[in-house]
């Protein structure tokens, strides 16, 4: 330890005082020497598809084996010194979540149907899954939870940074649901009539959907979707539980926190619509009325038209549900908002933001995770029409000038959007106004102008994806590190370490996390860790969403990320390493971890 | 299915006919699949065949599909070629040797599988 004695005795002191920890106790653990961890991960097993399907073109999962960390050398123009693995040093452990989708899946406003008019289009629309995403999000807080310690350095976990679509569509109930899951506690993911699924799931004419009591005359059943008694019972009945993340975690906006269906400018008739009781069940005359409303500016004339068109819930195919009005569709400030009535463990209040981003509908922010790392939030949803994204021209303005303090200051910067180099096209601006939008090879030029941002964390397309920006001159880049999604398969998200390999290189070592659900679904086992096991397998089989694509490659998953070092690391002291660890790791203590 | 797609295409018309054009054109999937699909093919062969990377291929969209070309440690080009279209049938060299020929689609499905 390169603390003094007096320093390490302080240190302790405040950190006990502040965690409400013995002060002996904590200065023992905090003594002894950080160790690898050998809790289990991808490193160890990881989830694939059996051989044989078990029906139609079904298959359940099995263990597999694990994959060792792939060195990438794409940055560096060379392979590294073997002598880095005994030299190296840990700056900061995190964790990586993005795309957590947290479906109500009975809300009125999930307009399943659509999948029914164009399944390729609205592949996300009603997945067979959708009444287990607060199953498996706390199967994942399980997994980070074991992974608090770093299977690299021995390094304590220090925060987690989310990159978005943590909501479905634009839901208070949904919101609310996540954050409560990462914060801890308890969450019943129903809306509507106690205990009873009202949705596509058991409509007969909702053929589009998977119905788990009887799969027989949907599009799931001739390719062999199980018949499981009971699923959608007890997904809307039982309490799911959540330890809750023992890290303080950050989030941004996502383009389904941001439009409906993650595609949509809302407008009054849905805000009405998601806490009425009707709901659609086929596609056919849902769509106009909907889309209509979409693409129409909201005149006084049109105001009076949409009120009218309220009733469209009335029209052949629409089935009666119990309202909620829980399931109010959040405007654009009350998704920060939720974010900041949250309790300040695990923290930070806010999760990113602040009142000042409420009161100026600012939706962007950083956050110093040390005195020499600082992490960019963005907004990079496109509020006019379409999924993908763009940064418009006042947030590159102020990253710009942000990196350049940073690149002055010697501080390594991150920075954390939803959308990433692939889906940062989108073009689509109001009728009438709206900024410049910058696109991905503007805003790739630009980070490479500042060496000390290292790393562009994102999601979006629910593939692992590891993405190399090298400068034109051959020195070093940054790394785009992309993580799957907690909804459509293999669920997994991910574990980021910077580390000082003391040699005048850095890496960033990317471990894919899965989820604690055992790989293999047991039948029949509705457990609250048995649906998430579920979830997983049939995730695994829905064609629709591409779960081959998404588990990315061996180089997108368990991989160390070389680049040579964008400043004089030595510059950052040990001891003020050591200082950071010591808080992360009586904040884990804090939470009964063993850090 | 005719039917339904003739009604997808009739109320994006509709939405043709009152909006921006800008809104319009976002009006897609999600993107990347395409190209990614071959990315992400290419590597899991580059893998199972332990070629040694030094710069990954990136990929790029060409008149005939998609071209990808990267570096292996001993200086040796990589190079893949593939079709615009699933299942993308897709040819992959190192060093001018071709080490693998097939489609990509294959490639990404038998990934998901257990080791036979």
């Amino acid at each position: 330890m390169s603390m003094s004695r007096r320093r390490f005795i302080a240190g302790t002191a405040a950190l006990a005082a502040a965690w409400g920890l013995s002060r002996e106790a904590l200065g023992a653990a905090l003594a002894a020497p950080m160790r690898a961890s050998d809790a289990p991960s991808t490193l160890m097993q990881t989830i694939k598809l059996s051989s044989q399907a078990v029906r139609g073109t079904y298959r359940t999962l099995l263990a597999g084996a694990g994959e060792a960390f792939i060195p990438r050398y794409d940055l560096l123009g060379r392979t590294a010194d073997s002598a880095r693995a005994s030299a190296r040093r840990s700056l900061y452990y995190m964790a990586h979540l993005s795309d957590i989708h947290v479906i109500d899946a009975q809300t009125p406003a999930r307009m399943d149907a659509t999948q029914s008019i164009a399944p390729e289009l609205f592949t996300d629309a009603c997945r067979p899954q959708d009444t287990l995403t607060v199953h498996v999000l706390a199967s994942m807080v399980d997994s980070v939870v074991a992974a608090q310690t770093s299977s690299v350095t021995g390094a304590p976990l220090a925060t987690a940074l989310s990159t978005g679509d943590s909501a479905d569509n634009l839901s208070h109930t949904e919101t609310r649901w996540y954050i409560d899951i990462l914060d801890g506690g308890e969450v019943t993911p129903n809306t509507g009539a106690v205990g009873v699924y009202e949705g596509p799931q058991i409509w007969a004419e909702s053929t589009y959907a998977y119905h788990p009591e009887d799969p027989s005359n949907d599009v799931y059943g001739p390719r062999g979707f199980p018949t499981v008694p009971g699923m959608l019972t007890a997904a809307v009945s039982n309490p799911v539980r959540s330890q809750g993340l023992p890290i303080p975690w950050y989030a941004v906006y996502g383009n389904h926190d941001s439009t409906y269906m993650g595609t949509f400018r809302p407008d009054p008739t849905l805000f009405a619509y998601a806490v009425g009781d009707r709901k659609a069940a086929v596609g056919e005359a849902l769509a106009p009325n909907w889309l209509q409303g979409y693409v129409s500016d909201l005149s006084a004339a049109q105001m009076g038209l949409n009120a009218l068109r309220q009733q469209f819930g009335f029209l052949p195919g629409m089935k009666a549900v119990t309202p909620d009005p829980a399931r109010k569709l959040l405007e654009r400030t009350e998704f920060m908002q939720a974010h900041l009535d949250s309790p300040p463990v695990p923290g930070p209040v806010g999760h990113g933001w602040t009142q000042a981003n409420v009161d100026s509908g600012q939706t962007w922010w950083s956050a110093d995770l040390t005195p020499y790392l600082r992490v960019y939030g963005l907004d990079t949803c496109n509020m006019a029409a379409g999924a993908d994204g763009a940064v418009p021209e006042d947030q590159f303005l102020w990253l710009q000038g942000e990196l350049a303090r940073c690149q002055d200051e010697g501080r390594l910067a991150m920075v954390c959007s939803h959308h990433n180099s692939l889906t940062l096209e989108n073009d689509a601006k109001p009728v009438t106004g709206g900024q410049p939008l910058i696109h991905a090879e503007e805003f790739i030029a630009m980070l490479l102008q500042y060496p000390v941002c290292i790393a562009w964390l994102n999601g979006h397309t629910h593939i692992n994806t590891i993405t190399p920006h090298a400068r034109d001159n051959g020195n070093g880049g940054f790394w785009e590190i992309t993580t799957a999604s907690c909804v459509d398969f293999p669920q997994q998200q991910q574990l980021v370490e910077l580390v000082d390999n003391r040699d005048g290189t850095m890496s960033i070592f990317v471990t894919a996390l899965d989820h604690a659900a055992p790989a293999t679904w047991n039948q029949g086992d509705l457990s609250q860790i048995g649906l998430a096991s579920l979830s997983r397998e049939l995730a695994a089989n829905a064609w629709l969403n591409k779960p081959a694509l998404r588990a990315g490659t061996p180089l997108d998953r368990n991989v160390e990320l070389l680049m040579p070092a964008p400043i004089e690391l030595s510059a950052i002291t040990d001891a003020s390493v050591e200082a950071e660890q010591m808080k992360a790791r009586a904040q884990l203590l804090a939470h009964g971890g063993a850090a | 299915m005719i039917r339904r797609t003739a009604l997808a295409i009739a109320v994006i018309a509709t939405v043709a006919a009152l909006a921006g054009c800008s809104q319009v054109a976002a009006l897609t999937p999600v993107g990347g699949d395409s190209i990614t699909s071959v990315r992400n093919a290419v590597y899991d062969v580059l893998v199972d065949q332990e070629v040694a990377i030094l710069v990954a291929p990136q990929c790029e969209i060409v008149d005939s599909g998609f071209s990808c070309t990267g570096t292996t440690v001993d200086g040796a080009e990589i190079r893949a070629e593939a079709g615009g279209t699933t299942p993308y049938p897709l040819t992959i060299s190192v060093g001018g040797e071709q080490i693998f020929s097939g489609d990509a689609q294959q490639v990404l499905d038998e990934a998901m599988l257990e080791a036979s």
